[in-house]
């Protein structure tokens, strides 16, 4: 019988500042990655057209092809530097969707996704397996640690984190703000049980596993994570 | 805003039906320029998303993770129903 291919969705998310244009966020993303490892770095590539904001105060540019293989899908969201808020809407952010199965997990995890955070200049970061979003809508069943509560109103994602995914990034300011702690005692606190955690860009890089889990694995890394650092 | 309809029974419940969704930049656009903007400026209003099949549905939940950044929405639900 067939089964469905597995996702994984990696999302970046980074303050919009007035300071730094969408358009030099951009050009500085794409200057940024010329030194990362094929096929996830420039190479001789053309950089995607950057935000024009035609169509609002928000524009997503695709740029799947731009790496081929084993991305499913990329893509950058910016939004327009007015009215900015302290609140997750207005952040700009990087979606990249791969093919487990067709990736090199370990170096996704330990060389391209920090370096992406770097270039990007994320505060919080993510990685996981795409069924995290459809059970986020299904009832799970059996005791839960960390159920996600029935939600009242958008989480703001720059001040709360209600489940830590298998592969997350969080820096200083959000450290204090979600977990009440700093990177370094979150780095303490996860140290042991996840298979690799280290500071990072200001923050804190924690890696449940570099293996392709099944969902059940990924889940229950996750719950495990998150009762650890919001239990 | 244009939707196609309206819930009978909650009439600030609206629905989009939607044959097919992609998660294209182009509609990831569109989709947080117009009705989640909307919904943002009207929050006692919901959106009522229908599609017809599981493929559709996995896509349509893609497309709110890439547009509002969410698992889950307050004011969005996604069905299955039959469409005739």
């Amino acid at each position: 019988m067939k089964t469905a291919k597995q996702r994984y969705c990696l999302v970046i998310d980074a303050r919009a500042d007035e300071k730094v244009g969408a358009e030099q966020r951009h050009a500085l993303f794409f200057e940024r990655i010329k030194s990362v490892p094929a096929p996830w770095g420039m190479g001789n590539q053309v950089v995607p057209r950057g935000p024009t904001f035609r169509d609002g105060d928000f524009d997503a540019i695709g740029f799947t092809k731009f790496f081929g293989g084993a991305v499913k899908q990329a893509m950058l969201t910016y939004v327009y530097r007015r009215t900015l808020d302290d609140s997750g809407d207005s952040d700009d952010r990087l979606f990249i969707d791969i093919d487990p199965a067709k990736s090199d997990l370990h170096q996704f995890a330990q060389v391209v996704i920090p370096r992406f955070i770097e270039a990007f200049d994320g505060y919080r970061a993510e990685c996981f397996d795409e069924q995290f979003l459809f059970s986020a809508n299904k009832v799970r069943e059996g005791e839960i640690v960390a159920r996600s509560p029935e939600p009242t109103e958008v989480d703001n994602l720059r001040f709360r984190v209600t489940e830590v995914m298998p592969i997350s990034f969080f820096d200083e300011l959000l450290c204090r703000r979600a977990f009440n702690r700093t990177p370094a005692e979150v780095l303490e606190r996860m140290r042991g049980m996840v298979e690799h955690a280290r500071l990072l860009h200001g923050g804190v890089y924690l890696i449940g596993s570099t293996r392709a889990l099944s969902f059940d694995e990924a889940q229950a890394l996750s719950d495990e994570m998150t009762r650890t650092l919001l239990g | 805003m244009r939707f196609d309809g309206v819930d009978p029974n909650d009439p600030k419940t609206l629905i989009d039906r939607k044959w097919g969704v992609t998660t294209k930049s182009g509609q990831v656009r569109q989709f947080k320029n117009g009705p989640l903007r909307a919904l943002g400026q009207n929050p006692d209003y919901r959106l009522r998303i229908e599609v017809p099949n599981k493929k559709a549905e996995a896509d349509a939940y893609r497309l709110l993770f890439k547009s509002a950044r969410v698992k889950k929405h307050p004011q969005i639900e996604i069905v299955i129903v039959e469409f005739k």
